[in-house]
């Protein structure tokens, strides 16, 4: 209909050895047969067990890794918010320049690429202007993910791929992170790829949800069926699970 | 009850700035404390402060951190170097950064146990293999390199190095940001069964109140460099006094939330 993203039966294996061993043993089967599809100005919302995946697909998608198998469909530009935003920021670059690269690389005047860094990182709340001219390791982790997720956005790509996006920010922040998604996907009809850990967040976000386990997605539905009627037996586990404060 | 760790008025400045105001903060023993705050308000400041690892470039302008009655400030070289290495342990924010890339993940597990413990090769990898499991993941991880691993695989890791000395204080930087709701519960209950077992205190730094709430016994709220608010869990959680403290709880999403936009701040 209007997929954006077509991603059918892939496949990504690794390598493995064994410590005790020293055998050669089975490969990790780390992505085995995903298929999903993402709506234009959607988001799908992924979640899973630790290591079932998730970043693997991450990387699938924006390219970053070759699928041993399958197919994928992609129209338009793509960006990616890594799980571990400290080894994604070039150490010797400072944030206007991270920030403002690909705007650079692009093309866009000097003027226009510092007023669109500026405002991007007033959005994602860093609203101190002495942290244009610092380093990564300047900060503490929280305002690198902005960093981050500032970094992705200011091009306004069709579609963001957002791996454990707000991770580690306080409530707050994290709150006016989502609503900063929210209204952008409202005023450009972004597409996201969203996942994480915290299925509440999940829930606030997502329109279409997929549950990851060992490699596999066990279940996929909106995301009022699988919250309010999930069908797999460890996609109840996980709802089960979830704190109640 | 004596402290084992007692904060005093702590201040540090970065370029002129102060990351770390009036900070007092005390640890009783065999007690978990958590931390939570807003991003950038001091918090792994304030526990890089107790390894006596901040950046060169801070400045501590005053205050002092008394471990076991002893001004870390006053200590000599060997004296932090056994702090560190036998007395405080402690899992970095950011797993990657704190692995070594080219080492063997099992070899830097081993390599702990052999620095803490005299005991045979044959030991230490049973020791190894013990922690895996308690860590909930399987013994084939131990050939990995870091890179190989998911980054809740790898924040286990972390655990697993830092329960592999016996600690008296165990802090903790957003250690399980990466781990899903299942796991995560799985590896808390077992760090404070191991917690409770062997008395140790821990310093818990967590955005996630639902942690707060299954873990600590006390709480500190900070804010831009300050301590703004603490006391017992429940109380925190009831009856918050300070303005931001309340906003925090309001900013929680809920599950089945009707919510559209989530609460702000400014
Ligand atoms: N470069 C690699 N080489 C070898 N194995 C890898 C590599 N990258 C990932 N793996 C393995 O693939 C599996 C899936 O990892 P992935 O990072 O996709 O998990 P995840 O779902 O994102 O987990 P988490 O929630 O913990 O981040 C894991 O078993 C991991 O060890
Ligand atoms: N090396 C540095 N140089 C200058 N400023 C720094 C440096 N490291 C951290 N800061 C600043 O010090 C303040 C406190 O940082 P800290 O890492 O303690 O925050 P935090 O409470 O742990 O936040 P988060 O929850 O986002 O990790 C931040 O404003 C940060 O930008
Ligand atoms: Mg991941
Ligand atoms: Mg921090």
């Amino acid at each position: 209909m209007n997929a954006i993203i077509e991603v059918t039966d892939i496949k990504k294996y690794f390598a493995k050895k064994s410590f005790f061993y020293g055998a050669e043993k089975m490969p990790v089967k780390a992505v085995d047969g995903v298929s999903f599809t993402i709506d234009k100005g959607k988001t799908f919302g992924l979640v899973g067990e630790s290591g079932s995946g998730k970043s693997t697909i991450a990387k699938l998608v924006t390219g970053i890794l070759v699928p041993d198998s399958g197919k994928m469909s992609i129209e338009g530009d793509i960006d990616i918010v890594f799980q571990d935003p400290f080894s994604s920021l070039n150490p010797r670059m400072t944030i206007r320049d991270i920030v403002g690269e690909s705007l650079f690389v692009k093309g866009v005047n000097r003027e226009e690429i510092e007023d669109k860094v500026v405002k991007i990182l007033h959005r994602v709340k860093m609203k101190n202007m002495e942290c244009l001219d610092k380093y990564p390791h300047q900060f503490s982790g929280g305002e690198r993910q902005r960093i981050a997720i500032a970094r992705a956005l200011v091009t306004q790509p069709d579609i963001v791929v957002l791996d454990e996006p707000v991770s580690s920010l306080d409530v707050s922040i994290q709150a006016g992170i989502l609503n900063l998604l929210k209204d952008l996907q409202e005023e450009l009809a972004l597409t996201y790829l969203f996942i994480s850990h915290d299925l509440r967040v999940v829930e606030f976000m997502s329109d279409v949800v997929g549950v990851m386990k060992s490699g596999k997605i066990v279940e996929i539905a909106s995301r009022q069926e699988i919250y309010s009627n999930p069908q797999n037996e460890y996609t109840r586990h996980l709802l089960s699970s979830i704190p109640k404060i | 009850m004596e402290n084992i760790l007692k904060i005093k008025d702590l201040t540090v400045t970065i370029g002129g700035k102060e990351v770390l105001s009036d900070v007092d903060l005390t640890l009783l023993p065999g007690k978990i404390s958590a931390i939570v705050g807003e991003s950038g308000s001091g918090k792994t400041m304030m526990s890089l402060a107790i390894l006596d690892l901040l950046p060169d470039v801070a400045a501590r302008i005053s205050g002092e951190i008394l471990f076991r009655g002893k001004n870390i400030f006053d200590m000599d070289n060997k004296e932090k170097q056994n702090m560190r290495g036998n007395s405080i342990s402690m899992v970095f924010q950011e797993p990657f950064t704190a692995l070594n890339p080219v080492m063997r993940v099992g070899e830097q597990i081993t390599e702990t146990i052999a620095a803490h413990k005299i005991i045979s090769e044959e030991k230490i990898q049973g020791c190894l293999k013990g922690l895996l499991k308690m860590v909930k993941l399987s013994e084939d991880i131990a050939s990995c390199y870091p890179h190989e691993l998911s980054g809740g695989m790898r924040q286990r890791i972390m655990l697993a190095i830092a329960l592999s000395c016996d600690p008296e204080i165990l802090i903790l930087d957003e250690p399980t940001t990466a781990l899903d709701v299942s796991v995560q519960k799985e590896i808390l209950d077992l760090v404070m069964g191991i917690q409770k077992e062997r008395c140790f205190s821990i310093l818990f730094i967590t955005h996630d109140f639902s942690i707060v709430n299954m873990v600590a016994d006390e709480v500190h709220v900070m804010k831009n460099g300050r301590v703004i608010e603490k006391g017992a869990k429940e109380i925190i959680f009831k009856s918050p006094e300070n303005e931001y403290t309340r906003h925090l709880i309001d900013c929680i999403p809920k599950l089945g939330d009707e919510r559209e936009r989530l609460p702000e701040s400014e």
